[in-house]
């Protein structure tokens, strides 16, 4: 025993004490290489600079070393300026020098993260003699892979179909749907149409992840197909995504089949609709909007209040004729709306006097709001208003309810 | 047998226990360095950072609303509010909860925010304290003060998740500094599993000796004083060796309090935050747990070691055993409410290992120390005290510690680098060493006094005196926001 404790004791010291080296001595390589980094790229990035502005040939011969490194850091960044002279002979340099094909090599690593590396790099480097490797890499079977060697692809325009990107949505990964969705946004040709194709043959969550792709790339060739989908017998989640994506779409064409929506009988349909109709603007749908305020539930009367104070006047009228419903949820969603939009706080301005109509309108108000005991924001502004005729109509006011309160 | 041949035999049964469990605690603390040292390193290496700017970007990125607690915290709940109004993302509130300041910690922000009370509805999904009043800002459409009866962390945490509108909420605690990319990092695991991931956790740092200015840490440094330098050793181990390990094996029972995001569906389910113990962070993890692995769903609750939370150490002994006696009370109080959980396999990996861990080690550690001590006293009265094999042991034990701190160094200084000095290498590694030579023991005896005030049905938090962030230039004047 006491032989084992000793050994234990000089090895728990001896690694305790080698790996205090280790962290000082990495620490040293690190911060030396950190600091030959620096001072090479001070030194080459004027050469690149000159290269790519045509003030120099070339730039030599393969680098080694630090070099290496830097220079493709700089060569790299040069590629990614969005377009020009300077873009191209960067990317012609990177394939020069070699660098195109360590990246093609290291798409066939048995590492997975190299493999992603490699297609970002060959994207980034603009390598369109790569493109053929990269198609292949689509189909990848680690996900990331696929994913940047779209994206690549997408950066190289050689993307022709957008069949192997929708394989990848039908994964439960919305990192997945949002990287699709960025490569297909910088796509110049117009993919609605093969989305919409690629829908049915889908599962469930590539739909709902391609929903949400049409709706992120705003495509009005969409909107129809989408409308449609409202109509027809599908999945809740469908119908949810769907009306979102309409929202997001804009189209004022989308208003009626939302407002049939708001009579759907999941409710995260008709809380999507009602936030839809907001996003269009879609003032018609008012008169329904004021009915979703009494929806059973709570979601649903906050989008629908929150869609009627973007319907501009219309909407905040239709939410003061709320004030006074006979359900009170509906009625205090109604006034937080007008609350949260500045409204209550201009029209209070008026009580000070000037228009008789705008003077009794504002008196109207306020009763309402005392009468639902929706009055914190009025007592803040009879103590903060800056019209001291405000502050004294409403103080008036508050105490008058006070009293009659504690005589009651 | 006489009594004190008993009291002999007893000692020596109890000291070749303590040697057993000494061997089991430190072949666990190995394995969890290992996984830790693996999984560390893989994170750095694999991740594409380059993927943060896309979710910033993205319409499709889930919001989020950042939930703060404050209680008297008007020192730097400005700092604190401006940081998380700046972070990177591209849809999130901030609901801060004042829960029954006496200072001026609500005034303070309507003075500097332009805050305005508003009648605003929202769903009452946790039950909570009574509600004072809401106070939105014209200025931050996205910042809402929520402002109650004081009612306990747990308290006002409920209240500002009914507040809160979007599908995640992250905690963070009124003294924290989150990093600019920090919410993205932790949000990333919700995207790529998004049915499954509840809870993820990130690291906290210390912020103290760290200049801030406009609620960013500009300068990383490590404090002179003693005690926040042997915290931040204690913070590295235990987040970059422990935390990382649990989540490798998918028994991650704590994510702290003071940086955590959550999908806000699971926490109502459960009941949201409990005042039933003093750490509603740790509690609410393992009731998550425990309803999921009772419901049979698949989940993780992951810890990510990138994502940085700056928070303010104590640097009294004063305030870190009031801090560290209502961390054990907590851990005790949950343990014992979620006792159902040990070695029940019901509850998988989380039941058989990382529950019975915490009881064996983490609740019941600082009392194995303790009597050790008492026992190696007993054993030399009774004569019976080999004092070479004592002695032996003793190194052993404070040089493990030792290498345990040093690994902990080790895995920061290959991973992440946030200390560029030497100098603060240096002291890591010192205080890695000194942090075994009186700083544990002291904690030991801390955790028994918090067990001990917990059979005596004490529980508070106590002041938790802050000495406020240290300023990068001289403190700019204030000026009153437009609206007010």
């Amino acid at each position: 025993m006491h032989g084992l404790l000793v050994a234990a004791i000089l090895i728990t010291l001896a690694v305790s004490l080698g790996l205090a080296l280790l962290t000082a001595g990495n620490k040293a390589w690190r911060d030396g290489r950190e600091r030959r980094r620096q001072a090479r790229t001070s030194a080459l990035a004027p050469l690149v600079l000159a290269y790519v502005n045509e003030e120099l040939d070339s730039l030599g011969r393969p680098p080694h070393g630090t070099d290496r490194a830097v220079l493709e850091s700089l060569l790299l960044d040069a590629a990614a300026q969005p377009e020009g002279r300077g873009r191209e002979r960067a990317a012609r340099s990177l394939d020069e020098l070699g660098y195109v094909d360590r990246y093609l090599a290291a798409l066939r690593s048995r590492g997975w993260w190299r493999r992603a590396e490699a297609a970002e790099r060959l994207g980034q480097a603009r390598a369109h003699r790569a493109a053929g490797a990269l198609a292949t890499a689509m189909a990848d079977p680690v996900a990331e892979v696929g994913l940047r060697a779209a994206r690549a692809l997408s950066t190289l325009e050689g993307v022709s179909a957008v069949g192997p990107l929708l394989g990848l949505l039908n994964q439960p990964n919305r990192w997945a749907t949002i990287r699709v969705a960025d490569i297909l946004v910088q796509r110049r040709r117009e993919a609605a149409s093969e989305l919409c194709e690629a829908f049915p043959q889908l599962g469930h969550h590539g739909q709902l992840a391609l929903l949400d792709i049409l709706g992120a790339i705003r495509s009005v060739q969409a909107a129809p197909r989408l409308r449609q989908l409202l109509t027809e017998p599908q999945h809740p989640d469908v119908h949810t995504r769907a009306a979102d994506a309409l929202g997001r779409i804009g189209v004022p064409e989308s208003g009626p089949v939302l407002v049939g929506s708001l009579g759907h009988t999941a409710w995260p349909v008709r809380a999507m609709a009602a936030k839809a109709l907001g996003r269009i603007g879609y003032r018609p749908a008012i008169p329904e909007l004021c009915l979703a305020l009494r929806d059973p539930e709570w979601w649903v009367r906050a989008d629908a209040a929150a869609a009627l104070r973007e319907l501009g006047p219309d909407g905040i009228d239709a939410l003061k004729g709320v004030l006074d419903d006979a359900d009170r949820y509906a009625a205090h969603q109604a006034a937080w709306m007008l609350e949260e939009s500045g409204v209550v706080d201009e029209d209070v301005g008026n009580l000070a006097g000037g228009d008789p109509a705008r003077q009794a309108a504002a008196r109207a108000l306020v009763e309402q709001l005392i009468g639902m005991r929706q009055v914190q924001r009025l007592r803040e502004l009879a103590t903060s208003h800056p019209d001291p005729r405000v502050r004294r109509a409403l103080i008036e006011r508050l105490s008058r309810q006070r009293r009659s309160e504690a005589a009651g | 047998m006489s009594w004190t041949d008993w009291l002999a035999a007893g000692v020596i049964g109890f000291n070749r226990a303590v040697i057993y469990y000494f061997v089991a605690l430190n072949t666990i603390y190995l394995i969890l360095v290992l996984l830790s040292l693996g999984r560390v390193l893989k994170f750095v290496h694999r991740t594409f950072f380059s993927d943060y700017q896309e979710l910033r970007e993205s319409a499709l990125t889930w919001p989020i609303s950042i939930v703060v607690a404050a209680h008297n915290e008007e020192k730097t709940i400005v700092e604190t509010v401006r940081s998380l109004l700046r972070v990177s993302y591209r849809e999130f509130e901030v609901v801060i909860v004042n829960d029954g300041s006496t200072d001026a910690t609500l005034e303070r922000l309507v003075e500097l925010f332009g805050l305005r009370r508003i009648d605003r509805v929202y769903r009452k999904s946790l039950r909570t304290l009574p509600v004072r009043g809401i106070y939105d800002s014209p200025e931050h459409r996205n910042l809402i003060v929520v402002d109650k009866h004081r009612g306990g962390k747990a308290d006002a945490l409920n209240a500002g998740i009914n507040v809160s509108r979007y599908p995640l909420f992250a905690s963070i605690d009124a003294d924290s500094i989150i990093e600019e990319n920090a919410l993205l990092r932790l949000v990333k695991p919700f995207l790529e599993r998004p049915a499954e991931t509840v809870a993820a956790g990130g690291i906290v740092r210390i912020v103290n000796g760290c200049a801030v200015r406009d609620g960013r840490v500009e300068r990383i440094e490590l404090p002179n004083r003693a005690l926040p330098v042997l915290q931040a050793v204690e913070y590295l181990r235990a987040f970059l060796t422990g935390r990382v390990g649990w989540s490798a094996v998918r028994s991650l029972l704590v994510i702290s309090g003071a940086f955590g995001v959550y999908r806000k569906r699971e926490v109502i389910e459960v009941g949201g935050y409990s005042n039933d113990t003093d750490t509603e962070d740790l509690e609410l993890v393992v009731r998550l747990h425990r309803h999921l692995r009772k419901a049979k769903r698949r989940y993780r609750v992951v810890f990510v070691p990138d994502p940085v939370c700056w928070t303010e150490v104590p640097d009294t002994l004063r305030v870190l055993m009031r801090q560290r006696t209502r961390w054990h009370r907590g851990l005790v109080q949950t343990l014992w409410a979620n006792r159902g959980m040990l070695f029940h396999p019901r509850y998988g990996a989380v039941g058989l290992f990382a529950f019975p861990y915490f009881v064996l080690f983490e609740m019941l550690g600082p009392f194995v120390e303790i009597l050790g001590y008492l026992a190696v006293v007993l054993a030399y009265l009774l004569g019976i005290l080999n004092l070479d094999m004592f002695l032996l042991f003793v190194v052993l034990a404070v040089l493990y510690g030792i290498f345990l701190s040093v690994a902990a160094v080790l895995l920061e200084e290959l991973s992440f680098r946030r200390y560029p000095h030497w100098l603060d290498l240096f002291k890591l590694l010192a205080f890695g060493v000194l942090e075994n030579l009186g700083y544990r023991q002291l904690l030991s005896l801390f955790k028994i006094k918090g067990f001990w005030d917990l059979l005596r049905r004490r529980r508070a938090w106590g002041a938790m005196e802050r000495a406020g962030f240290r300023s990068a230039t001289p403190a700019p004047r204030f000026e009153r926001t437009a609206g007010r």
